[in-house]
């Protein structure tokens, strides 16, 4: 007796052996298999992609397919699963392209196979309905080298039979956008310099990106250029991008010009200084110049990782004051002045860290460089010379998901030759769906910028309240408004107000409102020189 | 003792009533359950869509995107829309994580400022691209996000059909139910009926031009959907469908959505 159930436990031990090595091993094909699905369940991690399973899966089991068509995955099949270093054996590259080739021959069929009826031995197939075409003399994939690219093809088809599944060169996609603006600035008055109170700007962008077929690699060109009636120094020619950009496994590179958006909050954008700004375009301070870099991107589950090298240095473009929203004097950019003694050429380094946790978005930053930011001194001839200095800066943001709010944090550590201090924006935004009994979108946003370096501080935001309101309608013409208001806390007297909408004309034609007033009595303070350029912009745009 | 077993006998059927209304439940979920496993295995997927939008009046507007979207197995589906028209829009890249039970990770990247914000998506009842279809209508299909009942057999053109109600487990949902005609056969959505917050009929939803892909997966080619309160009414037309491509959940990360074009 005893004997009898040391024999059963040993034989269950023994089954449940054969279990565990099937399960790692040998597959087999039952009504519900298809090949996806089982190259899914034996796929040994994310470096291995799913081409390179199905391939050595197909590869290494030639009796399993009926005439090793990927097609038909015959019914009762028991599939041996190869390792990862045979899936690895072929390179991704290659095992895509013949999973590209295979898959465009499944094209046509697909609505053919419903007519026809379905063979008794093919059960639910790998890549598709099964190919209503039989497929002339197959090679034996297990007797051919690992290449196939090479090995794969079969011959075509003759036209006769269809003329869609001829092989079809895989080939990439490049896609073309332009806009044109035209702008209508009103001035409230002639301001500081007796300038004009009327304006017009006219602007042209374009992107232009190119993707290769296997995804690797990306193209991107964004030209864009800007022509200021009145000033001259408001005029630009700008890539605003121009880069290759190789996208690896788990890691991209890129190389060329790029403009890059760092940051989560609405009223300033404290950790955001990869990119020079370019007041010229307007006080809000979002538009940038393109900035010449090699970057080094690793992302995976730890987190997102940016390494940058920036090679080349541009400085801050700034409107003369005939061209009104400027510094009191104009800025004589052969003054320049840099505290490096390499200059533009200074080698910049930053380096980026972003993670995300639930609801919460981190991001972590570092900046060595030449300050994007430079201080301006006024010179013996009424002009200002702009010193840039080096500059070194710790970055953190922060985003917290919770419901309809949005809680956002961004703070700088910031050294920078007279300046050593702490600066920090933080606030929320919360956003109602359907208000007023319609489908209209109101948020609602409050932050608060705070610089340690109090009046002393060469932007706006010290000691300041923001408060602003977004609504979006929602309706066929995208209308959408934003009001806001900057309140100094220290200065009773010095606040900005701005009012942004737009909406669409036509598919091809939006018209945005933009206006802007300015108060302050303080001749300390960075608003005091704009409390005459109160304006309203019209802007007509037209995308092709 | 026979008397005793009838006694039983007629005891055990008062306690049908109840007994039915629990299948009806039961029912509902089964149904449901297998509409969901009859979809899964199709791994990811490329698109192209056309949404057509029309007032009361009848005047047209058109909206089109391409749309990624990956299978995630004991999660929510992952999708990635790319907006191509109107063209003021062109080039907004949507990203959606979504989950069963908890509130659904939402990005959009604005290429002209080069920016990706995220999105509160506690609520998703506001509208898709000013369309007919609510943001939590183009959301993945999952059984924990609605309680079902069974409500019967119906005909539906040559078809039969199950007719399923769904209540929204979400209390920020913008239905108090939805009543789905499901066909027996494949179990595919024919029609739809959605009910606003103070239980009146807001939409009805029509499924046309049902195609088979990969031998396993019906898609439908075309969504009407009617808003009975306005007039408007919005057709989602489906122009191209590529199933498993090769993506994988690194497409679909955070950081690789301003790489999309």
């Amino acid at each position: 007796m005893a004997c009898s159930i040391g024999r059963i436990t040993l034989l269950v031990l023994s089954l449940l052996q054969c279990a565990a090595v099937e399960a790692t091993t040998e597959r087999s094909v039952d009504a519900n298999t298809t090949l996806w699905r089982l190259g899914q369940a034996v796929r040994p991690d994310q470096q291995v992609t799913m081409p390179q399973v199905i391939y050595a899966l197909w590869q290494h089991n030639p009796a399993a397919f009926r005439d090793q068509n990927l097609h038909y995955l015959l019914k009762g099949a028991r599939l041996k699963v190869p390792s990862r270093e045979q899936m690895l054996a072929t390179p991704a590259e290659q095992a895509h392209l013949w999973y590209y080739g295979e898959l465009a021959k499944q094209q046509l069929p697909t609505r053919l196979a419903t007519a026809q009826p379905a063979k008794p031995e093919a059960v639910a197939t790998a890549l598709g309905p099964e190919a209503a075409v039989a497929v002339p003399q197959p090679i034996r994939p297990a007797a051919q080298p690992a290449k196939p690219v090479a090995t794969a093809p079969r011959p075509a088809p003759s036209p006769a039979v269809t003329p869609a599944q001829a092989p079809q060169v895989a080939s990439g996609t490049s896609r073309l956008q332009q806009e044109l603006g035209f702008e209508q600035r009103f001035f409230a008055s002639r301001g500081l310099a007796a300038a004009e109170r009327s304006q017009q700007l006219l602007s042209y962008r374009a992107l232009w990106s190119y993707e290769a077929a296997n995804r690797r690699h990306q193209l991107d060109l964004a030209p864009y250029l800007r022509w200021h009636q009145s000033d001259s120094d408001s005029n630009l020619v700008d890539l605003q991008q121009a880069y290759w950009r190789y996208i690896g496994a788990g890691w991209e590179f890129k190389a060329g010009i790029d403009t890059l958006f760092w940051g989560v909050t609405e009223s300033q954008h404290l950790v955001d200084v990869l990119n020079q700004s370019d007041l010229a375009a307007g006080v809000e301070l979002e538009a940038k110049l393109g900035q010449p870099m090699l970057q080094l991107r690793r992302s995976g589950n730890a987190g997102t990782l940016d390494l940058f090298v920036l090679p080349y240095f541009r400085e801050r473009l700034f409107p003369s004051p005939q061209g009104r929203l400027s510094p009191p004097l104009p800025v004589n950019h052969d003054l320049a002045w840099y505290e490096s003694s390499s200059g533009k050429h200074n080698l910049d380094f930053a380096l980026r860290y972003s993670q995300r946790f639930a609801g919460l978005d981190l991001g972590l930053s570092f900046f060595s460089g030449n300050n994007r930011e430079p201080v301006l001194v006024p010179t013996a001839n009424a002009e200002l010379q702009p010193r840039y200095y080096q500059m070194e800066q710790y970055g953190l943001d922060l985003l917290w998901v919770q419901g309809d709010w949005l809680w956002k944090l961004e703070s700088i550590y910031r050294r920078s030759g007279p300046f050593d201090y702490v600066a920090a924006t933080g606030g929320f935004e919360y956003t109602r769906v359907g208000v007023f009994g319609q489908s209209w979108d109101l948020g609602w946003i409050a932050e608060y910028q705070y610089d340690s370096r109090g009046k002393a501080a060469t932007l706006p935001g010290q000691n300041d309240l923001f408060f602003g309101w977004r609504l979006a309608l929602n309706d066929i013409a995208g209308t959408e408004f934003l009001f806001g208001v900057l309140q100094d806390l220290d200065q009773r007297q010095s606040r900005s107000i701005k009012l942004e909408g737009a909406l669409r004309l036509t598919d091809s034609l939006r018209l945005s409102l933009n206006g802007w007033l300015f108060q302050s009595n303080n001749p300390q303070d960075a608003l005091f020189w704009l409390r005459r350029d109160d304006y309203l912009a019209l802007q007509l745009t037209y995308f092709f | 003792m026979l008397k005793k077993l009838l006694s039983v006998f007629w005891l055990s059927l008062l306690f049908i009533p109840a007994a039915a209304e629990e299948t009806d439940l039961e029912r509902g979920l089964a149904i449901a359950t297998e509409q969901k496993n009859r979809d899964r295995g199709w791994g990811d997927s490329e698109s192209n869509m056309l949404m057509v939008l029309r007032t009361a009046q009848g005047r047209e507007s058109v909206r089109r995107m391409r749309t990624l979207a990956l299978e995630v197995e004991g999660d929510g589906d992952k999708s990635l829309t790319i907006f191509d028209e109107p063209l003021d829009v062109r080039g907004s890249a949507f990203l959606t994580h979504s989950h069963p039970t908890v509130e659904d990770d939402q990005w959009l990247y604005l290429p002209s400022v080069r920016r990706t914000r995220r999105i509160a998506s506690r609520n998703k009842s506001g509208p898709f691209m000013a369309s007919e279809f609510a943001y939590e209508d183009m959301t993945s299909f999952e059984l924990e996000k609605f309680r079902f009942r069974y409500l019967g057999d119906e005909k539906c053109g040559e078809l039969t059909c199950f007719v399923l109600e769904q209540i929204p487990v979400d209390t920020f949902s913008g239905y108090s139910k939805i009543i789905a005609w499901i066909d027996q056969e494949h179990y595919r959505v024919q029609r739809a009926e959605y009910f606003d917050r103070k239980d009146a009929l807001l939409k009805t939803l029509t499924v046309e031009d049902y195609r088979l892909y990969l031998d396993q997966y019906w898609r439908p080619h075309k969504l009407t959907m009617h808003n009975q309160q306005t007039g408007k009414s919005t057709d989602l037309i489906l122009e191209s469908i590529n199933f498993r491509t090769g993506r994988t959940a690194a497409d679909f990360d955070v950081a690789a959505l301003e790489r999309a074009r």
